[in-house]
């Protein structure tokens, strides 16, 4: 039983990582500007030293992006 | 500030503190795997790798008391503040530190068997029955949680997306990972060696140091919250004499249940501005003026001290109070000015 849970539970890790790395990659090659004016000419690495915080909290950020949130500063 | 996003800010200062860092890393490690045979003679008989995660394992715990102590040390004394400026940088190393002990643990203990070394680290590690058989290794991978979200979210992007509120929050769980890294070694030493002798004390008085220093700073905020509290008069807060405000920098003071207020001293006259930044909310009065501008102590951000905005091209700007000087004993009104209406600067040696 216990095994069986934990099983899920890296499974769905698993999943919700893979799909942090996809948002990682389309925030850091294209999405970052429309989010935050701050990475309007920011360097490609100053995008992708976000990742590890992009693939953990993905669904906060898409929430951002689908109300159209937008920090201003 | 309404600035481009950098990967990391390196300034002279960053590059020295993080080359001590660095350096102390490699002479803590090497240090302790040289030196605990001799100390605990149960890791004499011990293999090079196990005594390296436990090197990285100490050496990640100690950086964390660092990092608990540096706050409360720059409350208490202005000495720690060069400390206080780049936590951020030290932070993260410390997660890097802990990383690197629990994957090497990981491939040690759990690395070679059919079983997923992830999954081996809950399933095969103890009884959760009781506290003695807890398994102290989930109690690690907890905190490791924990500080990789703090080290992950250590950049001005998210403290700007999370907002400083949930982000403040978010660091806040420094403490939480404390707690379970103090289970974590206990536990852990405990099982190894069965008595956890030599642990112990080093956790409980590196607890009880961090405890105290938490105790000191809260003790010494309150006696200043308690002072300015009796200094009210006709409504403006007593700060104390102009004079006895050193130049260029600032006296912090407390209006009952509002924010603190500090009062700058520079160019022969007297402004006073909110003591909180508008970056990452650090301690404006604990800053000092540097080219007519206030400066934050933790990561630099300006701002002019007559009128609180930030030097062009930026836009931020902190609340400004107007000051008097009466018998030689500056005043400040609680009442914050409007951002069109600054507060005019005190010219010291007016009555």
């Amino acid at each position: 039983m216990i095994q069986t849970v934990l099983d899920m539970t890296v499974m769905w890790l698993g999943i919700y990582a893979v799909l942090g790395a996809v948002f990682a990659v389309y925030f850091v090659l294209f999405g970052a500007r429309h989010l935050d004016p701050g990475h309007e000419h920011s360097s490609l690495l100053a995008r992708a030293i976000l990742t590890p915080g992009l693939i953990a909290l993905w669904p906060y950020l898409l929430v951002r992006f689908a109300v159209g949130a937008k920090f201003t500063g | 500030m309404a600035a481009t996003y950098k990967a990391v800010t390196w300034n002279r200062h960053k590059i020295v503190y993080d080359a001590i860092v660095l350096l102390g890393i490699s002479a803590f490690v090497g240090g302790y795997m040289a030196l605990a045979p001799m100390i605990a003679p149960q890791a004499a008989n011990t293999s090079p790798e196990v005594m390296l995660i436990s090197a990285l394992g100490a050496c990640a715990f100690f950086m964390l008391h660092v990092v608990l102590a540096i706050g409360p040390l720059a409350r208490l004394s202005p000495a720690f503040l060069p400390l206080l400026y780049n936590r951020r940088h030290l932070g993260v190393m410390l997660f890097l530190v802990a990383l690197a002990h629990a994957a090497i643990a990981i491939v040690w203990y759990h690395g070679f068997s059919v079983v997923n070394p992830i999954l081996s680290i809950f399933l095969n590690a103890g009884d959760y029955q009781g506290i003695g058989g807890f398994p102290f290794e989930v109690l690690g991978a907890f905190a490791l949680t924990i500080l990789f979200l703090m080290a992950a979210t250590s950049h001005d992007f998210w403290l700007n997306n999370l907002s400083p509120a949930i982000w403040k929050l978010l660091h806040m769980s420094v403490y939480v990972a404390y707690a379970a890294l103090i289970g974590h070694v206990l536990l852990g030493a405990a099982r190894e060696s069965g008595d956890p002798g030599l642990s112990a004390w080093i956790t409980l008085t590196g607890f009880a140091i961090i405890a105290g220093l938490q105790i000191a700073a809260g003790v010494a905020a309150w006696r200043a919250d308690i002072a300015s509290d009796r200094a009210v008069r006709e409504g403006w807060l007593d700060v104390g004499p102009a004079l006895e405000i050193p130049d260029t920098r600032a006296r912090i003071v407390s209006p009952p249940g509002g924010e603190k207020i500090a009062v700058f001293r520079y160019d022969g006259k007297l402004s006073a501005v909110s003591n909180v930044c508008r970056h990452q909310m650090g301690p404006l009065g604990e800053g000092k003026v540097v080219d007519g501008c206030i400066t934050c102590p933790w990561h630099g951000w300006q701002y002019k001290p007559d009128t609180g905005k930030s030097p062009p091209p930026y836009l931020e700007t902190v609340v400004t109070y107007q000051t008097r000087i009466l018998d030689g004993r500056v005043f400040v009104d609680p009442k914050a000015r409007t951002r069109d209406n600054p507060a005019t600067p005190t010219a010291i040696g007016e009555v």
